[in-house]
């Protein structure tokens, strides 16, 4: 038999200890409970700076990081009786109120929220001084189909996303959420996120920088710029993850040799030999400034990135039909005139004019820059450099 | 990241196992297994640490817990204070909160103001410990690319209740826009794309649809349809991409030396084969199931990359060319 409870255990027995009982316990109590702690007391009293107390402020601290809501309150047993520190599970807190399904008519008079729990269970603690300032929840939680199919569904997506730091998360919420639900009250998802092996080497270093993150870490990384096609080793602040266009991105700022550079975004597929700075690993190193935004960083064109020479370029393109009615679909540019064939003439705001002839050559003829006349030029330019490519050996380009 | 066997992940699976395994007819291990992620094998482990426990002290738990385990199921008795699930820790009320904007919570609730609601009411009833600054999130909502015209919800409600879907298509290379009926069989994210997979009735066959070509869609309110058993959606991944080639091809496009390393990190990701040329240039050998996908693929890269053949896909490069050359004047 074992002699030294694991720290599972531990956590177990202060769990159970608390969750049995209706009202505050003192320290002592508690400590005597739990063989781990239980040389902590002596003469009836918590020994100060022992091993216990130190193991047990860190399982406090561990198991309320896992939800299990320890809260610290003063309580009095008796009327007239001396007032005492200790601890109580918040009951209320602690665990999920029944979730039922409820149609359109009982959401609106909140019917469900005073119906009585479905199955018996430990009443509710009420200590003479609860600790807590919330609201107590309703013992029933009312949901109507669409919402709880919103929560379940969507938690499933996001737990699909290849890499997603909070994946593992988002599956242990769509399990407490389903725990009521007879199984029938969700479909399976018809909705598959695809990993390639990009996505699947981000996996692993995504934990790590959603870590680093959090708390704050620099981290040195070795990082391969496409730009200067080289490979050097960068100090970053971490100041956000990004996902998109299937890819992962990191938005960090690179102080090393210009302490007020501005944050840019790094691709983590470009990344190798990440490392956490793990020195005073309780204090950050860095804090992220209120400015900061990082959804300025989602959704840009490469056309729109960079900072230019003044004012960027109003680009004016004519999309022929049917090109014309995808690029209505998916809202590019602004419309500026319709045809009466069908064409549209749209606007785009454009700073970096090779990446936006790109895309425009990439439509394979659907579209074609009207204005500015030199952007018109630049295009008819790339577009006679295509044809040279294609031409027939000994024959006109 | 953790290999399942911390402290923090043994008790996370146990209040999930202990609840469940206290309904009347306990839990089975299998099931338990998969919605945990591990195997039956480590969660009889994880439950013999509770039932060790009683051997060296009773703790505080009631003295007459009873956990059973036999070769299928765990059941538990007088399990006080673990009958129920926990609250949602931070994480995942964050979790839930990045899930509420995502697509499939849209498709079902596409108020995000109802969503927000939601959200407001969860935070305040199912969660331990709310989140006290949303930005201090440590990732951005996932992106899942603009859906200004809903399409891709109503393909996904579509697929979600097995309903036939109309649409209005662009196909690549196309002249004209095609109507088609679609039973979506699945809704699909791949290299930063979302496809609607299924069986097209114009074609007689399953086909993958882009959704940004979709231009519009409207599930029928009646007609339904069954995803066949012989349906797997494995079938059309390749290389962690989408792919259906009923008549595939192959080209080879040669990529100048100052494009070649984006197109060097994009065929290792994508699997495709490729080498290099003495001056630094790459050619890429490309999969192809539609020719003006290479085609306009080619062109994305201006004079810095050429189909080299086959023929067919050069002359077909030379005409799209000339045409564009003709509409600049």
């Amino acid at each position: 038999m074992p002699t030294t409870p694991s720290k599972l255990q531990r956590w177990l027995d202060v769990v159970a200890f608390l969750a049995a009982r209706r009202f505050p316990v003192s320290t002592e109590e508690l400590w005597e409970a739990v063989p781990a702690y239980a040389a902590g007391v002596e003469d009836g009293q918590a020994k100060k700076g022992s091993a216990a107390e130190r193991m047990f402020e860190r399982d406090k601290k561990e198991l309320r990081e896992l939800g299990i809501p320890i809260d610290t309150v003063t309580f009095s047993m008796g009327h007239e009786s001396e007032e005492s520190h200790g601890y109580q599970l918040g009951r209320k807190d602690f665990q999920l109120p029944y979730l039922k399904l409820v149609t359109e008519a009982q959401a609106q008079t909140g019917a469900p929220g005073r119906s009585p729990p479905p199955r018996s269970g430990p009443s509710s603690s009420s200590s003479s001084s609860s600790a807590s300032s919330r609201a107590h929840p309703s013992a029933t939680f009312g949901v109507r189909e669409p919402e709880i199919a919103a929560a379940l569904d969507g938690l499933r997506e996001v737990a699909e996303i290849p890499g997603y730091p909070l994946a593992r998360d988002a599956r242990s919420a769509f399990r407490k959420l389903a725990f009521d639900l007879p199984p029938d009250a969700f479909t399976a998802s018809p909705v598959v996120h695809v990993a390639d092996a990009e996505a699947e080497a981000a996996a692993a270093v995504l934990p790590h920088l959603s870590d680093a993150l959090a708390r704050r870490k620099r981290i040195t990384v070795r990082y391969h710029s496409m730009n200067r096609d080289e490979t050097a080793t960068r100090t970053l602040e971490p100041y956000g993850l990004l996902f998109q266009h299937g890819r992962w991105y990191l938005v960090a700022r690179d102080t090393a040799h210009e302490p007020d550079a501005a944050p840019r975004m790094f691709r983590l597929g470009r990344m190798r030999d990440l490392e956490v700075r793990a020195a005073k690993p309780g204090t950050p190193d860095y804090t992220i400034p209120d400015t900061f935004d990082l959804s300025a960083f989602t959704g840009r064109k490469a056309w729109e990135l960079g900072e230019g020479d003044g004012d960027p370029v109003q680009a004016r393109v004519l999309f022929r039909f049917p090109r014309s009615a995808w690029a209505e679909r998916n809202d590019l540019g602004t419309l500026e005139a319709r045809t009466p064939e069908g064409h549209q003439l749209r606007s785009f705001s454009v700073r970096r004019t090779d990446p936006f002839l790109r895309w425009v050559m990439s439509l394979a003829g659907d579209a074609r820059v009207e204005s500015p006349p030199e952007l018109r030029d630049a295009h008819r330019v790339m577009v006679d450099a295509v044809r040279a490519r294609y031409a027939p050996p000994g024959g006109d380009a | 990241m953790t290999d399942g066997t911390t402290a923090a992940d043994r008790l996370t699976r146990l209040l999930h196992v202990l609840p469940a395994a206290a309904r009347p007819e306990g839990a089975a291990l299998d099931e338990l297994a998969e919605a945990l992620g591990t195997t039956r094998e480590r969660i009889v482990e994880d439950v013999r640490d509770v039932t060790d426990r009683a051997f060296y002290h009773p703790g505080g738990w009631p003295d007459d817990v009873v956990i059973l385990v036999d070769a299928e199921r765990v059941r538990v008795q007088h399990a006080v204070g673990f009958d129920r699930p926990v609250q949602l820790n931070t994480a995942e009320t964050l979790a839930l909160a990045l899930a509420l904007r995502c697509t499939s919570a849209a498709s079902h609730l596409q108020d995000p103001d109802t969503r927000a609601g939601l959200l407001e009411r969860a935070e305040a009833h199912l969660s331990s410990a709310r989140p006290e600054d949303m930005d201090a999130v440590p990732t951005a909502a996932p992106d899942h690319a603009p859906d200004p015209a809903d399409i891709r919800q109503e393909v996904l409600r579509a697929a979600r209740h097995r309903r036939r879907c109309a649409m209005v298509y662009l196909k690549s290379g196309d002249d004209d826009l095609s109507v088609r009926m679609v039973d979506p069989y699945a809704v699909a994210y791949a290299r930063g794309a979302w496809y609607t997979v299924g069986h097209c009735h114009r074609s007689d066959g399953v086909r993958i649809f882009r959704m940004d070509r979709i231009v519009e869609a409207a599930a029928a309110p009646d007609a339904t349809f069954e995803v066949p058993d012989s349906f797997d959606l494995g079938t059309y991944i390749t290389d962690g991409g989408l792919y259906h080639a009923p008549h595939e091809s192959r080209a080879r496009v040669r990529y100048a030396p100052t494009v070649a390393r984006w197109v060097r990190e994009r065929a290792e990701v994508h699997g495709d084969g490729w080498t290099e040329e003495p001056d630094g240039a790459v050619v890429v050998e490309h999969r192809v199931a539609d020719p003006s996908w290479v085609v306009s693929h080619a062109l994305q890269y201006g004079p810095a990359a050429e189909i080299l053949e086959p023929p067919e896909l050069r002359g077909l490069a030379r005409e799209v060319v000339e045409e564009m050359a003709e509409g600049l004047g």
